[in-house]
């Protein structure tokens, strides 16, 4: 587990820059707002330092 | 003593008894030991059999109107000797402070103090096989709005087997089976129970009579007895208020997504369950309720395509978008995936109710349950809440990413396969008068002397936690009470 969950994290963490664009172009549809350290992205509650 | 009311010659009952009690399941037979311990002379009536059969069975068939389907109901209850310690998981917590405060959308809360009911923490410890140090926390959650769900395995203790012989041999417990409860008969000058009456298979009536009666058949059939009883009092027993059935409250299982992790030390002790603090849900005004975490395990492929099917595996887990695809079509979990389950509090609801059928009755002539199980916006709100919050909390402290659910996110979308625990609670509820509840604090039906009940239907509020051993201790509390009141004439 320790090993494959680190690469599937890894593998959300590359998808970094098609996920900002999604965000900035299609944002998410949704009424819940998160506060100012996170980041909803295809239902991924992200922290944005995850991102940034 | 044990005696089979199939084999009773006639309706001669060897003696008074101080106290009846009509169920089986860990309330019933908790209340008769306790009480026996304490010298008292106990009738202890079980509708069905020493051992499971499908004819007792048949008689729980109803029908449900709500979330649920009438099938997950039946399969919930278990009408023979320890009821439904037959098939209980063995999962043991108790109430938080919090869960003793009247409850955001207006409804009463606990009548009794929680330090009332932990007075019998040690014997319901005992009774349920805990170890000593159970409940123990080995590392608290450092987080901010979550805690850690306190709780403990019981083997499971089966009152069946564990219990059995103990009921045979005593010598202040006279233990019926195939006592069906058929009648509820009150004194016509005092508010008091009078006589029960108990009929076997052969449909040979028995009458029964007692100082105290407690009724203890589960959160459904006490309602329902409470209800059909309805030719003296055409609202039923304890139903002036109109609260008979209602209120009836489950735990929401509801699957709230997926999780990665970057720190699997949190998981290797298994599921991680945490409880939402007293600060977020006064914050948010919700319920209560788990969340946990639970880490698949590493899937494993069998037979002579080992190698090829392992490898097809690891190759969509590869890809984001073919493990969706792959989720769409079948349930498909890749390594390193974690799910998300819940047991969430509901809120007493009204609305959320047992009725009797109109026109469908058992083969003893008592008319059949309809279950009106139903979930409010409060209920929703708690679910949503939680959700969030704990995706945050995890992400905060650097221990995992969540994945949540669109219905979860999105409170437009309605909720997908809302599941239960089997924990059914709240029809006969405590309460501090008949306009809100039907027992008062000593679990004593409101407008009645000598009437009690006993088991998870009291419950005013379902809390964070599974109910067994809080049943067992309110049960061991109502026994004490028993064996202090004085002996009245009927």
């Amino acid at each position: 587990m320790v090993n494959l969950s680190k690469r599937r994290f890894a593998q959300l963490l590359m998808l970094q820059p098609f996920i900002l664009l999604a965000a900035k172009f299609s944002p998410e549809v949704t009424n819940i707002e998160l506060e100012d350290d996170f980041i909803l992205v295809n239902g991924w509650v992200l922290l944005k330092s995850d991102l940034f | 003593m044990l005696i089979d009311l199939d084999n009773l010659a006639d309706n001669k009952p060897p003696k008074k008894y101080d106290v009846c009690v009509c169920g089986t399941g860990p309330a019933g037979i908790t209340v008769a030991r306790l009480l026996a311990a304490q010298g008292k002379s106990v009738l202890l009536c079980e509708g069905g059999a020493l051992e499971y059969t499908e004819e007792s069975q048949k008689l729980y068939d109803g029908k449900s109107i709500g979330i649920n389907d009438w099938d997950a109901v039946k399969n919930c209850r278990l009408r023979y000797l320890g009821g439904t310690s037959n098939h209980w998981s063995g999962l043991c917590s108790y109430f938080d402070e919090i869960d003793f405060e009247m409850h955001p959308n207006g409804m009463s809360g606990w009548q009794v103090q929680r330090t009332d009911i932990l007075k019998y923490f040690d014997v319901a410890k005992e009774i349920l096989d805990l170890p000593k140090d159970a409940f123990h926390i080995a590392n608290p959650w450092r987080g901010y709005n979550f805690k850690n769900f306190a709780h403990a395995m019981s083997p499971p203790t089966r009152f069946n087997s564990k219990y059995l012989e103990e009921l045979k041999k005593s010598e202040k417990i006279d233990l019926f089976i195939h006592a069906n409860l058929t009648k509820i008969q009150l004194n016509p000058n005092s508010p008091n129970v009078q006589y029960l009456q108990f009929t076997n298979n052969k449909k040979q009536h028995f009458t029964f009579s007692a100082n105290q009666y407690v009724l203890a058949l589960g959160a459904l059939e006490n309602a329902r007895m409470l209800l059909a009883n309805n030719t003296q009092l055409k609202e039923g027993i304890g139903n002036r208020g109109d609260m008979v059935g209602r209120c009836f409250m489950e735990h929401i299982n509801i699957r709230y997504g997926r999780f990665v992790s970057e720190n699997p030390s949190y998981w290797k002790n298994g599921k991680l369950h945490l409880n939402p603090s007293a600060n977020l849900i006064k914050k948010y005004q919700i319920g209560n309720g788990v969340i946990s975490f639970d880490p698949e395990f590493n899937a494993v492929s069998y037979g002579r395509a080992q190698a090829l099917k392992q490898a097809i595996r690891d190759l969509i887990c590869k890809s984001e978008s073919a493990t969706d695809l792959s989720r769409k079509l079948m349930d498909f979990d890749c390594p390193g995936d974690g799910v998300i389950t819940s047991l969430i509090e509901q809120s007493p609801n009204l609305d959320s109710r047992v009725t009797l059928s109109a026109n469908e009755r058992d083969i003893f002539g008592i008319p059949k349950i309809v279950l009106d199980w139903r979930m409010n916006r409060y209920d929703e709100r708690t679910v949503r809440t939680i959700g969030i919050e704990a995706a945050k909390e995890v992400a905060k402290l650097g221990i995992a990413r969540v994945k949540l659910e669109d219905y979860i996110l999105d409170s437009t979308k309605p909720f997908i396969d809302i599941g239960h625990h089997c924990h059914q609670m709240g029809t006969t509820r405590m309460s501090h008068s008949d306009k809100d509840g039907v027992v008062d604090v000593n679990l004593k039906v409101h407008g009645l002397n000598n009437l009690y009940i006993a088991g998870s239907s009291v419950f005013p509020t379902g809390g964070g936690c599974n109910p067994t051993f809080t049943v067992v201790m309110l049960s061991a509390r109502l026994a004490d009470h028993l064996a202090s009141l004085k002996q009245r004439l009927i």
